[in-house]
């Protein structure tokens, strides 16, 4: 039998297949920005829905009910954590080691922002995760600069009142 | 049922890390053996569904190449594109249709040949989810694990020690890669930390290899030895992860729940005699037991504790070491309902259970366990 020809590309052709990216479509589009622009204001809009009530935040345009949910709403800055994870000193694949804070593990957490019936995926700063509980209150920690990105709303901490 | 359909053959590679074997063969042998001990030849009548993926696959139509080694040439041939447990649901319909009496059903891929972690962040919400590069299947299930575990008081101790009995079982099963003879929770719990709660242990790798199985009904299933009949079917799908619950699986307590009513069981803990579950972590498991009805809505731990799921318990779940065992994205659920139905064969050799007569076997998909499929199997 011939020696098999080994080759570490098959072919090779230019162009790009977005895969970690996204093409954004009408609905995205108008969603995403009128959100950034109410970042700006400091302020946080959910999509209700007129189905069943949902309030979704991060907005969204379509309901399980098959609805869709069109009233922008404001929702508070202040939420609760229902779970949480923090990254251990090995990381997982794919996901490197140093895109959390030097030495300190990284504290992310789904937070019920009141107002709001959906969970928002953040970090949580200012705290330990030995600090951090299901219940725990939180407020959204602006960034020094608001610039209306989706990162924005990236971080919370823990709630002072 | 409308007809009465029966798993009449199966087959299964050895599941590895990196197999020394393209998908096309290891799917042409599983096919070849399942079709073989059926009694049937190529050019016999039945149709064929395949369970792989495109994006696992490094191409589109990842089925066009599975023609001929699926023994689909010049038979109707489609693929379902997520579990295994699912072509078999859709073959099932097939044969209740009428149209046809046989149905070749496969599962494969090989996470060798791809970045195994990369699927696992694509699947996310596009829009604000997968941009802010925090969720990944791993860090997705600690949050789930997280939700139960604090919502019905589950232990660290509990999550492992069902992750150290699949390890154990699966030093039984000759096809396993994932094993580890005597292991215990504290070996678990000591593993490196992957998102707290989940260590490494806890999680099911993913790994190369591809089963199948015959069903048919008429003639050939009256006919076959020791067939194993398909008694109850169900299938559901939740919302995506952060608009629902994630302290429960809904979905597969109403899957379960539609395939127990067309099985007239209506108390799982006693009429079910063992278990096959599609658990990815281990913390899937102690929710399945609650979600399949095996014990009440937070039991789960204490169930466990109770030793019941142990491969000499009452009901034994995972005897193969369940996907901790061996997870093959697309063949992983497939796999249970093979093994399931192994057991009420008593195919099963070193790892097989005395007195199987009603088994349970599930398959799930989507991020925290999002949809659900559940066979109920009975003997004869
Ligand atoms: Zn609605």
């Amino acid at each position: 039998m011939a020696e098999m020809e080994y080759k570490k590309e098959t072919r090779s052709v230019e162009g790009s297949w977005p895969m970690e990216h996204w093409s954004w479509k009408f609905e995205s589009i108008a969603l995403i920005s009128k959100t950034r622009e109410a970042f700006k204001e400091k302020k946080l809009l959910g999509l209700k829905c007129p189905g069943c009530g949902l309030v979704y935040f991060p907005p969204k345009p379509y309901c399980r009910c098959m609805s869709e949910p069109d009233e922008w709403v404001e929702v508070k800055q202040q939420g609760t954590i229902t779970t949480y994870t923090f990254t251990g000193a090995w990381a997982y694949e794919g996901i490197k080691e140093e895109e959390g804070p030097a030495g300190e593990p990284l504290i992310i957490v789904g937070v019920n922002f009141d107002g709001s019936d959906t969970l928002t995926v953040c970090t949580l700063g200012e705290a330990k995760p030995e600090e951090v509980f299901v219940g725990m209150r939180v407020q959204l920690k602006w960034p020094e600069n608001i610039e209306g990105r989706l990162d924005d709303i990236a971080h919370v901490v823990p709630l002072r009142e | 049922m409308r007809r009465e359909v029966a798993i009449i053959s199966y087959a299964q590679t050895p599941y590895e890390a990196d197999a020394n074997a393209s998908r096309e063969m290891q799917v042409l042998k599983v096919a070849r053996e399942a079709l073989q001990a059926a009694g049937l030849k190529q050019e016999d009548r039945y149709t064929v569904v395949t369970a792989n993926n495109d994006y696992l696959d490094g191409r589109t139509i990842s089925n066009m190449r599975l023609v001929e080694p699926a023994g689909a040439w010049m038979k109707n041939e489609s693929k379902a594109e997520m579990d295994g447990a699912y072509a078999a649901l859709y073959g099932l319909w097939r044969i209740l249709s009428g149209d046809h009496d046989v149905a070749l059903i496969i599962g494969e891929s090989q996470a060798s040949v791809y970045a195994r972690w990369l699927p696992g962040i694509m699947m996310f919400d596009p829009t604000f989810d997968r941009q802010r590069w925090l969720l990944n299947e791993a860090s997705a299930a600690a949050l789930q694990a997280r939700a139960y575990m604090n919502a019905f008081g589950i232990s660290g101790e509990q999550v492992a020690g069902v992750a150290a009995k699949n390890l154990d079982n699966a030093s039984l099963n000759p096809l396993a890669h994932n094993k580890l003879a005597g292991a215990d929770a504290a070996k678990v719990l000591g593993s490196r930390m992957l998102y707290d709660p989940l260590t490494e242990m806890m999680m099911a790798p993913y790994c190369d290899g591809a089963c199948a199985m015959v069903i048919a009904a008429g003639e050939l299933a009256e006919k076959a030895e020791r067939p194993v009949w398909i008694r109850g079917v169900g299938f559901a799908h939740d919302s995506y992860l952060t608009e629902r619950t994630l302290k429960e699986m809904n979905s597969l307590r109403l899957a379960a729940e539609k395939a127990y009513a067309m099985a007239g069981i209506s108390d799982p803990s006693s009429q079910v005699d063992l278990a096959e579950v599609h658990e990815n972590f281990a913390h899937e498991e102690l929710m399945a037991y609650e979600a399949l009805g095996f014990c009440g809505k937070g039991e789960g731990g204490a169930f466990f504790d109770s030793g019941v799921t142990r491969r000499d318990g009452k009901l034994p779940v995972n005897v193969s070491g369940g996907a901790t065992g061996a997870n093959v994205v697309c063949a992983t659920g497939l796999a249970r309902i093979i093994e399931a139905a192994m057991q009420i064969r008593g195919d099963a050799e070193g790892r097989q259970v005395a007195g199987v007569k009603t088994a349970v076997a599930t398959g799930q998909t989507g991020p925290c366990a999002q949809e659900s499929v559940v066979f109920v199997l009975g003997g004869e």
